[in-house]
């Protein structure tokens, strides 16, 4: 199913979710031309956040990705709070709720190092692209080189244009 | 920002902003004015509590943050070889918000190709005899 990106903001957005958006929607805030297939965002692990998050997704019956249907999954901020990451399928499509990013930390973290974009009409924070690279450096997976080869090329690209 | 770790630059750039002689900058630090041209010449590594106390008397604090660390991956460097930067250039000039319908767009796209193939693969299915 295609991910919905405009829909998944939306509901973040209706019960103002404290988050960050990182990863491939990251990248494409920053430039890059490559294909992303969910929504990566780290959440604050407040209280009140957990149950804004729980109320957002609700609506768009928010499942563990991969997991059988028999399975047993409660969506409630308790589950959220008994867990840190979270990868969820929806029916606006595929997102991923990141408490901590390796390399990165957790949303407490990372706010210093946002910046404020407004994507489909919503003032949202977005990791910067030095701690994307970064982020994704850490994690070290080998399928992340080729985008990182891309952010740092983008990052020349966007020197030259500053100079 | 300066890079911190070069001294000499941080501690002569402070005074140039306090409009302070070396001479002026040693007597409000306690120190020799030699001690302070070294420093600012990169010939010796001041202690932090000498590089603080320089700082200090010019009217200056010092700020210190984590930024992330550059490195250099020859497997990064060879994928950047091939990446099509027009393509690049040509995003960087969109928006924000215009560069995230072209993703939905793509996604869109991704999505019908996908469904395309499995119609096709379905139709080729071997038939039975």
């Amino acid at each position: 199913m295609m991910t919905d990106f405009a829909r998944l903001l939306a509901a973040l957005h209706k019960t103002g979710v404290e988050y960050i958006i990182i990863g491939g929607v990251a990248a494409t805030v920053h430039g890059s031309s490559r294909l992303t297939q969910d929504v990566d965002v780290c959440y604050a692990r407040t209280d009140a956040n957990l149950e804004r998050v729980v109320r957002a997704l609700r609506p768009l019956k928010p499942w563990l990705r991969g997991a059988p249907r028999g399975l047993p999954f409660k969506w409630s901020a308790d589950t959220l709070r008994a867990g840190l990451n979270f990868t969820l399928t929806t029916t606006a499509g595929d997102i991923d709720l990141l408490g901590e990013v390796t390399g990165g930390g957790t949303y407490d973290d990372l706010i210093d190092h946002t910046i404020d974009v407004t994507l489909f009409a919503h003032r949202t924070k977005c990791l910067n692209l030095e701690w994307l690279i970064a982020t994704k450096r850490a994690a070290g997976r080998p399928r992340d080189l080729e985008a990182i080869a891309e952010l740092e090329a983008l990052r020349e690209e966007i020197g030259k244009i500053e100079r | 920002m300066n890079d911190i770790t070069d001294w000499g630059a941080t501690v002569r750039e402070a005074r140039g902003r306090a409009a302070l002689t070396q001479r002026e900058l040693a007597r409000r630090a306690g120190t020799a004015q030699s001690v302070v041209a070294r420093v600012e010449r990169g010939q010796t590594s001041p202690t932090l509590d000498t590089l603080m106390r320089l700082l200090t008397a010019t009217g200056f604090a010092l700020d210190v943050e984590l930024v992330p660390h550059a490195t250099t991956d020859p497997v990064v460097e060879a994928f950047k070889r091939d990446i099509d930067r027009s393509l690049l250039r040509r995003n960087l000039e969109k928006t924000v918000d215009e560069r995230l319908r072209s993703l939905q767009a793509l996604a869109r796209l991704a999505d019908e190709a996908h469904r395309a193939g499995r119609a096709a693969r379905a139709t080729r299915a071997p038939r039975k005899k």
